[in-house]
């Protein structure tokens, strides 16, 4: 029982970085050279990020599966499925100043997930596909928040554009009346942020 | 000693096999019961791998959807669907402590249904889905030593 509930803690907590680094709080960067214990078996890019003083570094490794004999195999003969040759592995750990491991999280499946959004987050694909359904479209929506802006430092810039769209998106409003309200909310954007 | 064999003195053959009669019905209602329970045991340990493999793969799916959430609140919903659809035919085969969680998500994913911009709401599915695939996991565990 006791095990169970620190593994909910776990997931728990890989559940927590994953939904803050979809609202763009936990923002990661891929890191160019590395210094991992698995750099021959890693099989994706390195990402770090930095959350209340602590360095997290994420990245995928393939371990292989080691099914020589036994109840496994028979399984996959039935089934008749070649067993595989190797296993991801998606590895969290606490990083010090230098990427040297600290601490590395217990496996758990949610891992992956937090991996495929921290690569979502770093690759942009929301603007992308954004930018480029809008630009389809035709409409003027190119202007799509991006996950910084929910950055306290972009925060200003984030909120005017969310006005901007919001006015844009709006059915109510007449072509004229849109057109003039936008450009109203895209100046006053001006005037009260840093962009 | 002498009240046994007084009450024997009593008995007819006709009352004996009666008293052994109802006695054989508990028997068997007690082996009906422990072989439900134990069938039930078997085909949630058969069943456990992939109920839990094809959970790792909705979560997974969902939290894809969650990285562009107002875009994908269709997808969601036509994806929990499918994951309620899995959770009650898992749930019959449960005990303890995962069918309570199988149960608690289950309401989770009506409460989504019923507003389905409420990203919080779903950010709750999908810890519960985690939390059931460690439960299950543990509850395999534990019927192994068994």
């Amino acid at each position: 029982m006791a095990t169970e509930k620190k593994t909910s803690r776990w997931v728990d907590a890989i559940s927590s970085m994953i939904e803050l680094t979809q609202d763009g709080k936990l923002l990661w960067s891929v890191k160019g050279t590395a210094n991992t214990p698995y750099d021959k078996e890693r099989t994706t890019s390195v990402f770090e990020t930095k959350y209340k003083d602590r360095a997290l570094r994420l990245y995928q490794i393939r371990v292989p599966s080691n099914i020589g004999g036994g109840m496994l195999t028979i399984a996959y003969t039935i089934q008749g499925v070649e067993p595989p040759k190797w296993f991801t592995k998606v590895i969290l750990e606490f990083i010090d100043s230098e990427g040297r491991a600290l601490w590395t999280f217990p496996e758990v499946d949610a891992l992956s997930d937090l991996l495929t959004s921290v690569q979502y987050q770093v690759a942009g694909v929301k603007d992308f596909l954004d930018t480029i359904i809008s630009e389809a479209r035709g409409a003027p929506k190119a202007l799509a928040t991006r996950a910084r802006d929910v950055q306290p430092e972009y925060r200003k810039r984030g909120q005017a554009l969310d006005a901007i769209i919001q006015i844009v998106d709006d059915g109510n409003l007449s072509e004229s009346e849109r057109l003039k309200k936008a450009k109203a909310a895209a100046v006053d954007a001006l005037l009260t942020s840093e962009f | 000693m002498f009240e046994l064999e007084r009450l024997a003195s009593l008995l007819t053959l006709t009352d004996i096999a009666s008293i052994a009669s109802l006695i054989s019905l508990a028997v068997s209602i007690y082996v009906a019961l422990s072989l439900r329970t134990i069938k039930k045991k078997y085909i949630f340990r058969l069943k456990a791998p992939e109920f839990m493999k094809a959970l790792t793969k909705h979560a997974s799916v969902l939290s894809t959807y969650g990285d562009d959430f107002e875009n994908s609140i269709q997808e969601i919903c036509d994806e929990l669907a499918k994951v309620d659809v899995k959770l009650r035919t898992m749930k019959g085969r449960m005990r303890g402590a995962s069918k309570k969680s199988v149960k608690q998500l289950r309401t989770l994913i009506k409460a989504y249904d019923k507003d389905s911009n409420d990203r919080q709401k779903f950010r709750l599915i999908y810890r519960g889905i985690q939390r059931v695939i460690v439960e299950v996991q543990e509850s395999r565990e534990e019927l192994n030593l068994e």
